[in-house]
C-alpha cells in the first residue's frame, strides 16, 4: 500500500465505523451484568469489624446493598472510612457466608436445621452434665465486652463452668495493671487532638491503632496545627513515614527508651514537681517504675538509640507545653509487655499530663448490662464454678497449652464465637491440633474461617450489616462511647443471632423456668438491657458513657522484678542458629480478624507484599547481600516455630537483621480470593506470655532465611 | 481528526474545571481512597491481582522513596487516579488525540477526561499515549461470584471484555448533582453537591476535590492557579506530576518535602512502587 492508500484510509470513515459496529456487536456479552436501578435509600448503623466503631452509612437500592461509607455527622470518623469498612458489601455477599446451620459428619459439613443444630448441642451438654464434668464446657469469644458475650458466660456460669475465655484487649490489660499499680482500675484515654508533642513507641498510628479512623485523623490534624510526631519503631512502618522524625531503634527496646527518658525527665525541676504532684500511692511505684530504668548510657547499649538524642527526646517532651507518649497496641488491640505499657504509663505520669488537656485521661470502664447475679440455685447440678483453667485473666494462648499439655482434652465441648483462633493465635499449626483433640466444636462464626472449617457444629450468627449489636467503643477515646449497630441489611441466608442460638439452647436445657435468661428472643433482652437508652441508641447509633471520677489509694505492690529484663516479648531461639528477627506488619488493607480481608482489599495490596500466591518479605539490602539473595528471590524463612518459602523484596526502610512479613495474609479459609495465598505470620511465632498480665505478648521470633 | 482546537475560542460561558489536590503530607497508605473508587464504579476484581500490569484500577498507589540507606530512608505514599490532562490546548489530552473511535474525549464544560466503554473497540492506543499508565484494559469477562452481582451500583455501566478503563472522577455524580441543582432551581452546582468517592472516603483528608474554576472552592484556594501558564500552581509546594511534558493535569499534589516534589517532576521508576 502506497502512501494514498494509507492517508485514504485514514481519511475515510469507513474503517473506524466497521470497528465501532463491531465493537458494539462483540460487546453484547449476555453475562455481563446489567445493575438493576430502583429506589435510593440510605440507612445509619456503625462498624463493628473492628474496636473503633465508627459510622457508617449503608447505600440501597431497593433491598440491596451497594456501597458502605462512612456516616458524615459521627464524632468519630466524620465520614472517614477504612478500606474494611467499605468492603460492607462484599462481606455481605460473599459466598463464604456460612448459609445455614452445619454438622460435620464424616469429615464434611452437610447443611442442617436449627431445631436439629441445637438438639445436637443440647444432647452433647446433657452428656457433659451427666459425667459430672461442667466444666468441661468452654468458650472462647472475641471479646468480653457486650450483651452476647455477658450472654455466653452466663450460660456457662448457670451450666457450672467457669471457662468463659474472651479474648483479652489492651483495655482489660490496662485495667489489671493500673488497678494493681494505682488501686483503681483505668484505661487510658489519649486526648491527641489536643497534644502537642507526640512520642509514640511504636503504634501503628495510620495502620490501626486505638479507634483508626479517629487516630489517623488526629495524625492529619497534627500536620495542620503544628504538632510534632515523634516516632521510635525498628522500620521505617507507614505511621513512621508521615511521622515529623523517626527513629530506629533496636526490636523490642522500646520500654528500655521510655524508662530512660523517664528517669532523665525525672531528674529535672519540672519532672519533679510533676512527681510530687501525683497521688502518694501511685507515686511510690512509679519511682519503683522508674528507678530500675536504663540510664543514658545504658539506653544507648540496650536500644541503639544515640545517648545525645535521647535526652533531647526527653528535653523536648517535657519543655513542651502539651506532651503525650503512646503506647503500642498488638493485633486488634491485643494486650503488649506490662513493662512496656508501664514505662509509657509512667513517663506520661512524669511529663504531668494526667487527666490534663492533651494529655493522658483515665477513664473507668462503665458497666451498663445490669442483669441480677445467677444465683447458686440456678447453677445446674455438680456446683459452683471455680477457676478459669486459662488464667485470672484468661487467655486463649494460655486455654491451648493446656489443650496441648494434657493427653485427653479437659474439655469436652468448645463454643467459639467471634474470633478466629485456628488463624490469628502464635503457633496457629498447634493450635489447630489443640482444637482437634476436643470432641465437639461448636462455631458461631457466619463466616468459613479456619475455625469454622474446624468446628463439628455451625450455627452461623448474621453478618454486622444484619444485625443490632450493642458496642461499647473505649479504644484510647477520652470520651467512650456506647454504640448500636443496626441492621441496613435484610436476613439473607438462614442464620440466627447468636444470642438467639444461647437463649433456645438454655430453654431446652432448663425449660422456660430457666430463671437466669428471662427474655424470649435476643432483641427483647438487648431493649430491655439498654432500656432508656434504646431509643436514643436506636435513632443516633451512639451515646456518651459517663465518666465516673478516679480515686485511687490502697495501691498494691506488682514485682517489678518479673520485668526487669528486657527481650522477655521473643520467643527463645539461639542467635547463631536464628541470626535474624521477624517483625510483624500491619496494613489497612489487610485484615487479621475473623472476618477475612475482602477480595477488593486484596486487589489494593502492593505487589511486594503479595506476588502471585507468594508472601512477600521485607530485606534490608545489606542483609540480603549477607545472604546472597536479590530482590525477587526465593527463600525459606525458618523460625523455631516453623518454616515458610517467602519471596524477598529489598527493602531500606528494614532494618539489617531483621525480617519483615505482613499479617493477614496465608489463609486455609474463606474461598479463592484468600486461600493460601502469602503467608500466616501467626504460624511462624511463639506465643510467649507476660508474667503480669499472663497474655501472649510475642510479636518478634529468631529466624534465619536459607536459599530454597 | 477531531475537532481539538476550536473549543477554547467558542467557550461563551463559565464552565466547571474539576480538579484534585492530594495532599502527601496527609496520606498514610491506608488503601481507602482505592476500595471507595472500587466500589463505587464496579471495578471487577479476580482471585490473584498480583500482577499489576493487568490488574483494574482506577486509583493506582505509587510508593516513592528517596532511596537512602536504613536509617536515613524516607518515604511517600503517591495515589494516582486518572490525571484530566487539559493538554496544551484545551482538550489535547494525550490518550484524546489518539482514540480513533472517540471513546475517550475531554469534556470543556468540566474538564473531565471521559471514557464510553460501549464505544472502545479496545485498541489501546490511549494506554500508551497516557504518560501516567492511568488505563486499564479488560483481558477477561468480569465475574462476579454467585450472589455478589447484587453489589453492583446501578449508576456506573460494568465493562466488558476487550475495553479500556479509567477514573472518571465519579461522572455519574456530576450528572446526579446536576440534576439536583436544576431540580431545585439553582443554575449552578455547588462545592458539596460533587465529591468523587474517594475524597469522601479518605480518612485523613487528604483528597480535595472542586472546581478550578472557581476561586471560593477550596482547592482553587490552595492550589492558586495561574491561568496564563495551563494552571501552574502557584503555590510552591504544590506540583503536577511530569509537568515538563506539558500534559496540563487537573490533578494537583502537595508535598512539604522536597525530595517527594523532585521525584515526582522526573519519573517514578519501577523500584517505587507502593
Ligand atoms: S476503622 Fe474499624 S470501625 Fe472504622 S470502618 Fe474500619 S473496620 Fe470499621
Ligand atoms: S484514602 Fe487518603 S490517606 Fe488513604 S491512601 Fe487514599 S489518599 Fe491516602
Ligand atoms: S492521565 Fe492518562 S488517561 Fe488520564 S487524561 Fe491524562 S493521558 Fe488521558
Amino acid at each position: 500500500m502506497g502512501l494514498g492508500a494509507s492517508a485514504g484510509l485514514t481519511l475515510t470513515p469507513l474503517p473506524w465505523k466497521l470497528l465501532d459496529d463491531i465493537s458494539i456487536w462483540t460487546q453484547n456479552w449476555p453475562w455481563v451484568p446489567v445493575p438493576k436501578a430502583g429506589v435510593v435509600s440510605i440507612h445509619d448503623s456503625i462498624c463493628t469489624l473492628c474496636p473503633g466503631g465508627c459510622g457508617i452509612t449503608a447505600r440501597r437500592i431497593d433491598e440491596r446493598l451497594v456501597f458502605v461509607a462512612g456516616q458524615e455527622n459521627h464524632p468519630l470518623n466524620a465520614g472517614g472510612i477504612c478500606p474494611l469498612g467499605l468492603s460492607g458489601p462484599q462481606l455481605l455477599y460473599t459466598p463464604n457466608r456460612v448459609m445455614s446451620p452445619m454438622m460435620k459428619v464424616d469429615g464434611a459439613f452437610q447443611p442442617i436445621s436449627w431445631n436439629a443444630a441445637i438438639s445436637t448441642l443440647v444432647s452433647h451438654l446433657k452428656e457433659l452434665k451427666q459425667q459430672q464434668l461442667p466444666q468441661g464446657l468452654a468458650c472462647l469469644a472475641g471479646s468480653g465486652q457486650g450483651t452476647v458475650s455477658a450472654l455466653l458466660q452466663r450460660f456457662l456460669t448457670a451450666f457450672g463452668s467457669p471457662n468463659f475465655i474472651p479474648s483479652a484487649s489492651i483495655d482489660d490489660a490496662w485495667e489489671l495493671l493500673t488497678g494493681q499499680l494505682t488501686g483503681s482500675r483505668f484505661i487510658p484515654g489519649y486526648d491527641l487532638e489536643r497534644a502537642d508533642t507526640i512520642l509514640s513507641f511504636g503504634c501503628d498510628l495510620t495502620e490501626g491503632w486505638g479507634s483508626p479512623i479517629r487516630t489517623m485523623r488526629a495524625c492529619s490534624g497534627w500536620k495542620e496545627n503544628g504538632a510534632k510526631l515523634v516516632q521510635i519503631q525498628s522500620r521505617l512502618s507507614d505511621t513512621a513515614a508521615t511521622a515529623d522524625r523517626w527513629i530506629a531503634i533496636n526490636p523490642g527496646t522500646e520500654a528500655d527508651l521510655a524508662l530512660a527518658i523517664c528517669r532523665t525527665v525525672a531528674e529535672t525541676a519540672r519532672g519533679q514537681s510533676h512527681i510530687s504532684a501525683i497521688d502518694s500511692g501511685f507515686r511510690h511505684q512509679l519511682q519503683a517504675i522508674i528507678k530500675p530504668g536504663p540510664s543514658l548510657e545504658q539506653a544507648e547499649g540496650i536500644t541503639g538509640v544515640d545517648a545525645q538524642v535521647i535526652q533531647q527526646l526527653a528535653d523536648d517532651f517535657v519543655g513542651s507545653k502539651r506532651p503525650l507518649a503512646l503506647c503500642r497496641e498488638g493485633a486488634d488491640r491485643s494486650p503488649v509487655a506490662s513493662r512496656e505499657m508501664l514505662a509509657v504509663l509512667a513517663l506520661n505520669a512524669v511529663a504531668g499530663n494526667i487527666d490534663r488537656p492533651g494529655g493522658l485521661h483515665r477513664i473507668k470502664r462503665v458497666p451498663y448490662i445490669n442483669w441480677p447475679e445467677i444465683r447458686r440455685d440456678d447453677v445446674a447440678g455438680s456446683g459452683w464454678p471455680g477457676e478459669n483453667l486459662a488464667g485470672p485473666l484468661p487467655s486463649p494462648d494460655a486455654f491451648f497449652k493446656t489443650i496441648a499439655e494434657e493427653p485427653d482434652s479437659p474439655v469436652g465441648i468448645l463454643l467459639v464465637s467471634d474470633c478466629n483462633p485456628c488463624y490469628d493465635l502464635a503457633a496457629s499449626d498447634r493450635i489447630k491440633r489443640g482444637i482437634g483433640k476436643i470432641p465437639l466444636v461448636v462455631s458461631f462464626s457466619e463466616y468459613w474461617n479456619e475455625t469454622a472449617l474446624a468446628a463439628n457444629l455451625i450455627l452461623p450468627n448474621h453478618s454486622y450489616l444484619e444485625r443490632y449489636q450493642d458496642f461499647p467503643v473505649y479504644a484510647g477515646l477520652t470520651e467512650p462511647r456506647l454504640g448500636l449497630s443496626r441492621p441496613v441489611s435484610k436476613q439473607l441466608f438462614d442464620t440466627r443471632y447468636t444470642g438467639d442460638a444461647i437463649l433456645e439452647t438454655a430453654r431446652q436445657l432448663w425449660g422456660t423456668a430457666g430463671r437466669a435468661f428471662p427474655w424470649k428472643t435476643y432483641e427483647e433482652c438487648l431493649k430491655e438491657t439498654l432500656s432508656d437508652q434504646w431509643d436514643d441508641l436506636k435513632g443516633r447509633g451512639w451515646i456518651n458513657l459517663p465518666r465516673p471520677p478516679i480515686t485511687s489509694d490502697n495501691a498494691a505492690t506488682i514485682s517489678y522484678s518479673v520485668f526487669s529484663n528486657a527481650d522477655i516479648e521473643t520467643s527463645a531461639g539461639e542467635v547463631h542458629k536464628y541470626p535474624l528477627m521477624i517483625l510483624t506488619r500491619s496494613s489497612m488493607r489487610l485484615n487479621n480478624s475473623a472476618v477475612g480481608t475482602s477480595p477488593f482489599m486484596m486487589k489494593s495490596v502492593s505487589d511486594t507484599v503479595l506476588k502471585g500466591k507468594k508472601g512477600v518479605v521485607d530485606v534490608n539490602p545489606q542483609t540480603a547481600e549477607k545472604l546472597n539473595m536479590t530482590e525477587g528471590d526465593m527463600a525459606r524463612l525458618i523460625t523455631p516455630e516453623a518454616e515458610a518459602a517467602v519471596m524477598i523484596h529489598l527493602d531500606d526502610g528494614t532494618m539489617p537483621d531483621t525480617v519483615v512479613i505482613s499479617q493477614g495474609l496465608g489463609h486455609a479459609a474463606f474461598g479463592e480470593y484468600l486461600d493460601g495465598r502469602g503467608v500466616n505470620a501467626s504460624r511462624l511465632l511463639q506465643p510467649v506470655l507476660d508474667p503480669l498480665t499472663g497474655q501472649n505478648i510475642s510479636r518478634t521470633v529468631r529466624a534465619r532465611l536459607m536459599p530454597v | 481528526m477531531i475537532s481539538g482546537t476550536k473549543a477554547m475560542k467558542t467557550k461563551t460561558k463559565q464552565t466547571y474545571h474539576f480538579g484534585m489536590l492530594i495532599d502527601l503530607d496527609r496520606c498514610n497508605g491506608c488503601g481507602s481512597c482505592m476500595v471507595a473508587c472500587m466500589s463505587e464504579n464496579n471495578i471487577s476484581f479476580r482471585p490473584d491481582e498480583t500482577d499489576k500490569q493487568t490488574s483494574i484500577t482506577w486509583m493506582r498507589m505509587y510508593r516513592i522513596s528517596n532511596r537512602k540507606p536504613f536509617p536515613d530512608t524516607e518515604r511517600c505514599f503517591l495515589p494516582m487516579p486518572c490525571m484530566h490532562c487539559e493538554g496544551k490546548e484545551s482538550g489535547h489530552s494525550p490518550c484524546v488525540s489518539v482514540c480513533p473511535v472517540t471513546a475517550t474525549d475531554y469534556d470543556r464544560n468540566t474538564g473531565i477526561v471521559s471514557q464510553i466503554p460501549s464505544r472502545c473497540f479496545g485498541c489501546r492506543y490511549c494506554m500508551v499515549a497516557c504518560p501516567y499508565h492511568a488505563r486499564s484494559f479488560n483481558w477477561w469477562d468480569p465475574v462476579w461470584p454467585k450472589g455478589m452481582e447484587q453489589m453492583l451500583n446501578p449508576d456506573v455501566s460494568v465493562r466488558m471484555r476487550g475495553v479500556v478503563e479509567k477514573c472518571s472522577f465519579c461522572y455519574h455524580r456530576y450528572q446526579s448533582a446536576r440534576d439536583k441543582a436544576h431540580l431545585q432551581g439553582r443554575p449552578r452546582i455547588e462545592e458539596s453537591d460533587y465529591q468523587t468517592s474517594c475524597t469522601e472516603a479518605c480518612p485523613t483528608g487528604a483528597i480535595t476535590f472542586g472546581d478550578l474554576n472557581n476561586p471560593q472552592h477550596r482547592i482553587t484556594q490552595m492550589v492558586n492557579p495561574d491561568r496564563n501558564l495551563s494552571g501552574k500552581p502557584r503555590n510552591p509546594q504544590v506540583f503536577r506530576l511530569l509537568e515538563k511534558l506539558g500534559t496540563n493535569p487537573s490533578v494537583y499534589y502537595h508535598s512539604s518535602k522536597q525530595w517527594v516534589r523532585e521525584v515526582s517532576d522526573n519519573h517514578i521508576d519501577d523500584k517505587g512502587r507502593s
